[in-house]
């Protein structure tokens, strides 16, 4: 074995150690759990059950898997309408300025996303940052109520992920060939008819995969409805956490968990089929 | 008649002016090209008449009407691009369809035109056939069908042949002129192939640096052209600076490095004039010395010779160090056209190939 191979068994092992101990090994443990009876004092027992499952299968969580679909699928939309004619004018900038564009996207990355959602809470209180303003204008003459409402988790969660809906616009609309779309104001179409006909379909790549990835986070970030919706509105996300920290049901907890991972894998899966269909179609 | 007319148009991209004030006439059903090295302008006036650039000033009138403001949508032009620019996202159907459908023409018209525009460009059967699936050809045909299916009132070419290799390029020629006599649309040709450009065109327009320097048939541009740098362009040419040393009628004799030569004097020359000679390595003539050049004759000596199949190139040096190309036809009155290297012969061309323009 020479020193390159020697460094690429290092570097793949240590990749796949580090996935093992940390995700694999967790994961399994939650599958294993899920299957398990409730306990106190040991979290969970023997034996082997499927009542948790049953239990998931109640109406009362399916409304909270609904309203979370909901939450997501609006989420995904929003960051969506609000990203593509973002990510249009990115990859229509002058050349030089699109790295500078690009890095004010990127740079909200490097605070925690948690850190960012309290800063929103400071923003939106009643005696936050915005109320204050508007009240010493004079604009309002009482503090407007956003933090605790469904506005304030929206915009929570839209904040937090739209960069990855803008990224993988940006990558397809960067590469759009411009003179497609002059060809097509020379053969009669009107500003609308280049988007609908030729923009439209070949961004189509970057919007599936913009949406997943949207989409898929939206459904298990617990601590923005928590801090921004005032824990009013019960999401997958927060119900698991729930699950483990506050009714101390842990099993319960994980069968949940497993059923929205087995939902995501779905989702995944309709994604690639769907995406190598489309590729297959227009391989250039 | 004036099917565009180009009036004083003028276009810069930053500060830096591309088209100046242009002038040019575009007649019904000619096939006429723009000719130019890369950066002379030549693609921008094609896409200012396509709409896809607007003019900074000037007028631009097409079938008679102003329409320098119009959008491209909405101009009756369409054009072949030189990347073809086929939609990835369509078959073969769909992309040449595009023109038609958003013209909301009803499917059954659609279906016969496209099916027309593909025989004419010899894809018949290809239909449903995705683009990624084409080979350059078969792309470059596709392009054409999609614009002409509009029947536009000028079809527009942007280098369109410059992907292909040669012997497809060769084939295109032929088959983009039996299209032109077929359908009757004006063609307007850009390209920086002189080649291309005097084997298709009816008319050629040579351009330099945003500015039209000639315009005129093939054949004028070839055997007359109005200055240094179409000569030079188009075609290889042999320049001689001389001066003329006497007037006689309607010649005049020059002096060449010290050789004495008479010469036709078609543009009024006066004694003692510099000017400059040019001639086609065609119509030079070299013979054999015999210890002294004859009359009129440079003396030369041959530095190479390449054997061409239906010609020999003769590469000659004068003895001032000026390289001269001359190219011999094989024919029967003259079996030996072949010369060794190094070999001293005599140059010269019968009077009135040349063509004399002053020195600028």
């Amino acid at each position: 074995m020479n020193e390159r191979q020697g460094f690429k068994f290092f570097a793949v092992f240590l990749n796949m150690a580090w996935f093992a101990v940390f995700v694999l090994v967790p994961g399994l443990m939650v599958v294993v759990v899920s299957f398990l009876a409730r306990a106190t004092g040991t979290f969970f027992a023997l034996p082997f059950t499927l009542s948790h499952y049953r239990e998931l299968m109640d109406p009362v969580y399916a409304r909270v898997l609904g309203n979370s679909l909901i939450y997501s699928l609006n989420t995904t939309l929003l960051c969506l309408f609000i990203s593509y004619p973002f990510a249009w004018l990115l990859s229509r900038a002058p050349r030089q300025k699109r790295p500078l564009l690009l890095m004010m996207v990127i740079i909200p990355f490097w605070t925690s996303s948690l850190i960012r959602t309290y800063a929103l809470v400071i923003l939106m209180k009643a005696n936050g940052i915005i109320n204050t303003v508007l009240l010493a204008t004079g604009i309002i003459s009482e503090p407007l109520p956003m933090l605790y409402t469904d506005f304030a988790v929206y915009v929570g969660l839209v904040y937090s992920l739209l960069p990855f809906m803008i990224l993988p616009l940006y990558a397809v609309m960067e590469k759009m060939d411009t003179r497609l779309m002059e060809a097509a104001r020379d053969l009669g179409a009107t500003g609308f008819q280049v988007f609908y006909h030729v923009v439209l379909p070949l961004s189509l790549p970057g919007i599936m995969a913009g949406c997943i990835m949207v989409f898929l986070p939206a459904m298990g970030l617990f601590y923005i409805p928590d801090l921004l919706g005032g824990a009013k509105t019960m999401l997958v996300g927060n119900f698991i956490k729930n699950q483990f920290l506050t009714t101390v049901n842990w099993p319960f907890g994980s069968a949940a968990s497993v059923f929205l991972l087995l939902l995501m894998v779905l989702m995944l899966g309709i994604y690639f089929f769907l995406s190598s269909r489309f590729n297959r179609n227009q391989a250039s | 008649m004036t099917v565009v007319r180009l009036q004083n148009v003028s276009k810069s991209f930053n500060n830096q002016a591309v088209i100046d004030n242009l002038c040019l006439d575009i007649f019904k059903g000619e096939f006429l090209t723009l000719l130019g090295p890369s950066g002379c302008g030549k693609t921008t006036v094609l896409r200012l008449i396509a709409g896809l650039e607007t003019c900074d000033s000037g007028t631009l009138f097409i079938n008679g009407r102003d329409q320098t403001r119009l959008p491209a949508c909405e101009r009756d032009v369409n054009t072949v691009f030189q990347s073809y620019a086929l939609f990835p996202h369509m078959n073969v159907f769909d992309n040449i369809a595009f023109g038609l459908t958003l013209k909301k023409i009803p499917a059954r018209q659609i279906r016969d035109r496209v099916q027309e525009a593909l025989e004419l460009v010899k894809l018949e059967g290809l239909n449903n056939r995705p683009i990624h699936q084409l080979s350059g050809g078969q792309q470059q045909r596709v392009a054409i069908a999609r614009a002409i299916v509009n029947r536009p009132l000028i079809l527009l070419l942007d280098e369109p042949l410059s992907a292909l290799d040669y012997k497809l390029r060769k084939q295109m020629r032929l088959d983009l002129r039996q299209l032109h006599r077929k359908l009757g649309i004006t063609f307007v040709f850009v390209t920086h192939d002189q080649e291309e450009a005097l084997t298709l065109s009816d008319r050629v327009v040579v351009m330099n640096h945003g500015r039209i320097q000639q315009t005129g048939t093939p054949k004028d541009i070839y055997e007359t052209p109005v200055n240094l740098f179409v000569a030079d362009f188009v075609g290889e040419s042999n320049i001689f600076d001389a001066t003329v040393t006497k007037l006689l009628g309607p010649d005049m004799e020059i002096r060449i490095q010290g050789v004495s030569k008479m010469v036709e004097n078609r543009r009024g020359f006066q004694e003692g004039q510099a000017v400059k000679v040019l001639l086609r390595p065609e119509d030079m003539t070299v013979e054999r010395t015999r210890q002294q050049c004859p009359e009129g004759f440079l003396p030369a000596q041959v530095k190479e010779m390449i054997y061409k199949g239906t010609t020999v190139d003769l590469i000659l040096r004068l003895d001032n160090g000026q390289q001269v190309f001359v190219t011999e036809f094989f024919n029967e009155d003259e079996q030996d056209i072949f010369y060794d290297v190094n070999e001293r012969v005599c140059v010269s061309w019968i009077k009135g190939w040349e063509v004399t323009l002053a020195d600028e």
